[in-house]
């Protein structure tokens, strides 16, 4: 049995995706959308967030009640000294159910019910694997944190997954914090550094995939990484983070002058810099996580030198943001510098993209047999090759 | 955009000039901070009401306070005329907001104004004891202020006064922190504002005074309503004939949600439905017989079933909702 979802289903189900929306933006007509619509198929369901929540809540409720059943019918059996085995029945059942049932048949494809099926059936593995080797691993963080990481990778990138993609990527940032503290001495006080580089290093990294990805899935994947690692660089130097948990690790005034200073200088200066940067590349999380960081920073700097009362500081404070607005909106009043104040779906009026969809192609039945032939090899990933 | 195009290329069905064209196009596209100004702005008047909120109830036996009362009511004043002199005309349609500042400092006046009225009535007692008229009277005001400017915001807190005057304060955020749903009179006033707010959305809305704003009646009214059922069920004697009411509750919220295709009200219908099924059926079986492992496996099966019931029942409607063959 092949795990994970179908290629070409998910590409095909991202592109009609776009399309649809393009059809809103009036980039393309209705006639071209149905047309263009015959050449996607098959794919997954598209469905909508609140029919998601829904179906996310319904079919974990499913999946317990089935559970609760099968342990009702076998209570008189169940050994609670060896629940591994349980564990893995209700793993396997649960994994088959998904993909024979969720995904194959079904076509559930980021609708809620797969989610909540995939979370369920992981639950359960991970509680067999927990009940059975529960005696080695429980006392050793980096056993847990590795084989965690391990986990959560191998299901990321058989299911594509972005909540499993974070995942993977906290658990092994865990890991690395665990390890150099371990290897203690000066390692531990270099620590916040080690995270920085690693914070760069990983937001390059995934900036590069993002732009390099072959299909939309993975480009989200990468999304979710360069989240992580934006968050990441500024909370490994945030003053209050790095002091408190010093503090935590038992090395309270440990760190010389000039890094209490230098972490100072950082909580101040990275949001800034973030929203310049953001402004300047056209960023939207670094601006979005620049702007929050802001919050954090001044919620910081608050929490070690608080001399002013309550109400002033709400007062400056507000005074000061709607005074940052003034500023933005006379700046901006006129879009400059590749920033606008128009909101985003006012931005794409007008453009025609049916003007430049060669017709012809569209009406020829010769181009949609040729698809619905090589459809299997071709799902998303070809693009790039010829490009 | 870029993986469709790409496909769409390979496909034949866009030359590769039109693609690098529209690829350009994407990449030169500016970023919009349209609602980065809008939250800061918010933030900022939230920030300075608070700010001023507290510096009063702070400094309230103090000499300097008046200075800071009569500053409050002036800047109040002053905001929402300049609301005045900037807004368009009124008309009964959505007007769109003509300038960034105006749903703000309407938001700053209205909250100062509040502050300042609160005020009065505690230092100065102004409406006496009738507790009801200090409420019911900013109440109207914040309406007629929220159907002038056609602000949202305003009339939300509109309709959180109007429920203080019912006897209940509720935010959405605290509806569940805050209420004490165990009151019987509280039950009822929720009940009541159910009603009062279903019929007044429903009438303005249906004579074309801004059709939009029945969103925000019908969601208010419908939450509301379905909590006090619950908690009735949970408080009064007989409280499960209480659930019934939540037939005619979900009834509407179903007919109001393919009325705006909207998925919201559908499945807050569906689940507020389904909760008041589930609540009466594990009573009934208790009632019948309290004990028992086959009760067990029929709740089982009961979840089993009506769970993939609901599932077939929300796709099928988002289906047909949506109207859209591309599912």
């Amino acid at each position: 049995m092949m795990l994970g979802y179908n290629e070409q289903k998910r590409s095909n189900y991202f592109h009609i995706d776009e399309l649809v929306k393009w059809n809103k933006q009036q980039w393309i007509s209705d006639l071209e959308l149905n047309r263009l619509d015959e050449y996607l198929k098959p794919r997954y369901k598209r469905t909508n967030i609140f029919v998601n929540i829904g179906l996310f809540v319904l079919t974990s409720i499913i999946i317990n009640s089935a559970l609760g059943f099968m342990g009702l019918l076998f209570i008189g059996l169940l050994d609670f000294d060896h629940i591994w085995f349980p564990a893995l029945v209700a793993g396997s059942l649960t994994l088959i159910g998904l993909q024979r049932i969720v995904i194959d048949d079904k076509n559930q494809f980021r609708t809620g019910a797969d989610d909540a099926t995939l979370y369920h059936a992981l639950g359960f593995f991970y509680g067999f694997f927990f009940a059975l080797f529960e005696d080695f691993l429980i006392d050793n963080e980096l056993i847990i944190l590795g084989f965690t990481t391990l986990f959560f990778g191998i299901t990321a990138y058989i299911y594509l997954d972005r909540l499993l993609t974070a995942l993977t990527i906290l658990t092994a940032l865990g890991f690395l914090f665990f390890l150099l503290f371990r290897l203690g001495g000066i390692v531990t006080l270099l620590m916040p550094f080690v995270m920085m580089i690693v914070a760069s290093l990983g937001y390059f990294f995934s900036l590069k995939r993002m732009k390099n990805a072959k299909s939309k899935v993975i480009e989200e994947c990468f999304e979710i990484a360069y989240w992580i690692f934006i968050a990441l660089f500024y909370l490994s130097g945030n003053y209050f983070v790095v002091i408190e948990l010093s503090a935590a690790l038992d090395l309270t005034n440990s760190f010389p002058i000039l890094i209490v200073w230098f972490l100072y200088a950082f909580t101040i200066v990275v949001p800034i810099l973030y929203i310049i940067f953001g402004l300047k590349h056209k960023e939207a999380s670094l601006l979005n996580f620049g702007l929050l960081a802001v919050a954090l920073s001044v919620a910081t700097l608050r929490y070690y030198h608080s001399s002013m009362s309550i109400e002033l500081e709400l007062i400056i404070g507000g005074l000061l943001l709607v005074g940052i607005a003034w500023v933005a909106l006379k700046y901006w009043s006129s879009d400059k510098g590749g920033i606008t104040l128009k909101p985003n779906k006012n931005l794409d009026d007008g453009l025609k993209i049916e003007s430049l969809l060669i017709d012809q192609a569209l009406s020829d039945s010769s181009t949609s047999q040729s698809f619905t032939g090589g459809g299997g090899e071709f799902g998303g990933g070809g693009a790039s090759g010829d490009f | 955009m870029r993986h469709t195009l790409e496909y769409l290329l390979n496909q034949g069905l866009i030359t590769a000039e039109s693609t690098e064209k529209l690829k350009e196009y994407h990449t030169n596209r500016p970023l919009s901070i349209f609602w980065h100004v809008r939250t800061i702005l918010y933030l900022g008047v939230t920030l300075l009401a608070s700010g001023l909120g507290t510096l009063i109830y702070k400094n309230i036996d103090t000499i300097g306070h008046a200075t800071i009362v009569i500053i409050i009511g002036l800047s109040s004043a002053i905001c929402i005329y300049w609301c005045f002199k900037k807004a368009d005309s009124f008309t009964f349609e959505k007007v769109p907001s003509p300038n960034t500042w105006l749903d703000y400092i309407l938001l700053l006046g209205v909250s100062l104004f509040l502050i300042f009225e609160g005020y009065l009535q505690y230092q100065f007692n102004i409406f006496g004891n009738s507790y009801g008229l200090a409420t019911i009277l900013p109440a109207l005001i914040l309406f007629a202020l929220a159907y002038r400017f056609d602000h949202l915001g305003v009339l939300s807190m509109g309709i959180t006064l109007l429920a203080t005057w019912l006897g209940i304060s509720l935010t959405p955020k605290d509806l569940l922190v805050s209420n004490d749903f165990s009151d019987e009179r509280i039950i009822l006033a929720g009940l009541l504002l159910g009603v009062i707010l279903t019929s007044l959305g429903y009438f303005l809305a249906n004579r074309g005074i801004k059709k939009h704003f029945d969103f925000t009646y019908y969601n208010f009214a419908f939450h509301l309503s379905a909590f006090a059922v619950f908690g009735a069920a949970a408080t009064f004697s007989s409280g499960w004939l209480w659930i019934l009411l939540i037939g005619p509750i979900s009834y509407l919220g179903y007919r109001y949600a393919w009325t705006i295709s909207s998925f919201y009200f559908l499945l807050f219908s569906l689940g507020y439905a389904y909760a008041a099924v589930t609540y009466l059926l594990i009573k009934g079986l208790f009632w019948i017989e309290p004990d028992g492992i086959l009760w067990g496996y029929l709740f089982m099966f009961y979840f089993i079933g009506t769970g993939l019931y609901s599932i077939r029942f929300l796709m099928r409607t988002y289906k047909n909702m949506t109207n859209d063959v591309r599912i």
